[in-house]
């Protein structure tokens, strides 16, 4: 069948066994892929060995045998803090008293004695500030000065009454010298008595004039004293200096343990402190929350409620598994049905109350003695 | 055997050429691969022929204007050519020339209607020499795109052993799945290997006969205009 004029199949016969034969040759096995290698080494960390690992400070200066958590502190809750500085706010300064204005210009006068409910007077500045309300202005001036009068004229009856005191003396005393005018025609030998008698009632009326004169002049510094000592309570400017410059030690709020340990521990090389792995603390809620569901009475509304309302119940525990103190609902909620189902999850666990814990759990009681249980009724259904 | 038993066995060692990859497919997946194999040479050798014939077809029609177009006497010619089988342009000139002889050759009574005639001649014979020109261009159409198909079909195939594999041996490492997607993926690339050649291949060899058909078409219009003068010559002499 191989013809000069048509060669097609021969030479095509030929050139597909060349291809092939060529490539058996070029692809007689597959080059296997370059070796995967890793640009940055990473360290597999396996799960055990990552529970276990104690968290270390970076100031501790050496490696401890056995790691321990620092705790300043003593508290039954667990609390991690750096052991840095404190932050803490500033109090903002108390606001200055309304009535501070008049009360410190006062407290330098003299006040009137009898008169503690004293009309503020205004101050000049809002007339000036209010020159078109002159009108306003002029009926207070106006009144202004009439309580300055009405001052004036109480000040006069004071001092009026004051003379008069002492006038009423000196009458009583005149009055006893014409007597004695009239005894001395009377009787010459009383006249010496007299006379001292004389004496002695000008002396008690003097007397009677200064006690009262000192009496007002103590009303008064008693009066002063007692402001003073109330705008000082009130207000001290020195204060917001002070406040806004706070010169306090900064203190370490300090991490807190149930046990004190005060070495930081630069982590560990064998780390294997008492701490409960994720599977573990998985397995313990669990027979916790599935304790409490059995002692907890899912309100009929709450079984039916269209949206979960999941009370998170904080409870401290004992050794034991017994509750200290009573347990307490953390989150909140608007629904209506949030009070409910708190109360039914409060009572619940004051009815599962001692707890049974397994004995494996034992040694971990730091990591459980404060637990949050999430009450959802949908996984009591 | 289990399949999954063998492709297991068969992962570790990295002997992956082609003799391996036809070896160890599917018995229909190595059909598809044959046949495309086949159907490769078979187009490779078409386009081999063609080429070939389209490269001579061109140098006669050359060679023949030549002689044509040089002066030379018709019948001269027509005498030189008529005895030896002729292709192509010669063979449009033979046909022409023959019915013209014929006419003649009994005393010129059918001569009224030889310019049609030869006409007719003139198309039958371009159309026969272009449909040899034509011939099993069809099959590269053909093999271009099926093969892809083709190809394709063993591919599926060979993955679906490979799946059925997994879901026996219960491993989906991909050093168990691997040797059976490359052996399906090679039935795709043989179709691909057959399939590419032919589609490129029969869009030149395609443009070469639609000119070579261009060619004749335009001479068989001069030579028939030469003989329609000589027609009307001889009635008006």
């Amino acid at each position: 069948m191989v013809s000069r004029s048509e060669p097609g199949l021969a030479v095509s016969a030929l050139g597909h066994a060349t291809v092939l034969v060529a490539g058996l040759l070029a692809f007689a096995g597959a080059t296997p892929l370059p070796e995967h290698q890793e640009a940055i080494a990473v360290e597999v960390i396996d799960p055990s060995a990552l529970n276990q690992v104690t968290r270390g400070e970076r100031q501790a200066e050496k490696v401890q045998e056995k790691p321990q958590q620092r705790a300043e502190r003593q508290s039954e809750i667990v609390e991690r803090k750096e052991a840095g500085e404190a932050k803490q706010d500033t109090p903002a300064p108390p606001s200055r008293p309304p009535e501070l204005k008049v009360a410190d210009d006062n407290a330098a006068a003299p006040l009137p004695p009898a008169r503690p409910n004293l009309p503020k007077p205004t101050p000049p500045a809002e007339l000036v500030k209010q020159p078109q309300k002159s009108e306003q202005a002029a009926a207070r001036e106006e009144q202004e000065r009439r309580e300055e009068l009405a001052k004036l004229a109480e000040e006069a009856e004071l001092e009026r009454k004051a003379k008069q005191a002492e006038q009423e003396a000196k009458a009583a005393a005149k009055a006893k010298a014409e007597a004695e005018a009239q005894a001395r025609a009377d009787a010459a030998k009383a006249a010496k008595e007299k006379a001292v008698a004389e004496a002695k009632a000008k002396a008690e009326a003097e007397q009677k004039a200064k006690i009262a004169a000192e009496a007002k002049a103590k009303r008064e510094a008693e009066a002063k004293a007692k402001r003073e000592a109330e705008i000082a309570k009130n207000f001290n400017p020195n204060d917001i200096a002070k406040l806004l410059q706070s010169k306090e030690q900064a203190q370490s709020s300090g991490s807190s343990a149930p046990q004190i340990n005060r070495t930081a521990s630069l982590g560990t090389q064998t780390g294997s402190s008492q701490k409960l792995s994720p599977s573990l603390r998985t397995q313990l809620m669990g027979i916790i929350q599935e304790q409490l569901q059995k002692c907890w009475n899912v309100p009929i509304a709450l079984q039916s409620a269209s949206k979960p309302v999941v009370p998170q119940v904080r409870m401290k525990l004992n050794t034991d598994g017994s509750l200290i103190g009573q347990a307490s609902v953390t989150n909140s909620s608007s629904d209506p049905l949030f009070r409910v189902a708190a109360d039914s999850a409060l009572t619940a666990t004051r009815r599962c109350s001692p707890l049974r814990i397994p004995a494996q759990f034992a040694a971990y009681y730091d990591d459980w003695r404060d637990v949050i249980v999430n009450f959802d009724a949908r996984d009591v259904l | 055997m289990n399949p999954a038993v063998e492709i297991a066995q068969a992962a570790p060692q990295v002997d992956m050429s082609f003799w391996t990859l036809f070896w160890h497919a599917h018995i229909v997946v190595k059909l598809v691969m044959m046949g495309l194999l086949a159907a490769s040479i078979w187009c490779w050798s078409i386009i081999i022929d063609k080429t070939l014939l389209y490269r001579r077809t061109r140098q006669d029609m050359d060679a023949f204007e030549e002689v044509f177009w040089s002066g030379r006497s018709l019948e001269e010619l027509y005498r030189d050519l008529a005895n030896r089988p002729v292709n192509d342009m010669a063979a449009v000139f033979v046909a022409a020339m023959r019915e013209w002889k014929r006419s003649f050759e009994n005393g010129g009574r059918s001569v009224a209607s030889l310019s049609a005639r030869i006409d007719k001649v003139l198309d039958v014979t371009i159309q026969r020499e272009a449909e040899r020109l034509e011939s099993k261009l069809l099959v590269l159409s053909t093999i271009a795109s099926s093969a892809p198909f083709i190809g394709l079909f063993g591919t599926v195939w060979g993955i679906m052993t490979s799946f059925t594999a997994i879901a026996v041996s219960k491993n989906s490492s991909l050093a168990v799945v691997a040797p059976g997607i490359a052996e399906a993926l090679f039935a795709t690339a043989i179709g691909l290997f057959a399939a590419i050649p032919a589609l490129m291949a029969y869009n030149k060899l395609q443009a070469e006969v639609a000119k070579a058909q261009n060619r004749l078409e335009a001479f068989a219009d001069e030579f028939s205009a030469i003989l329609s003068r000589q027609i009307d010559e001889r009635l008006a002499a």
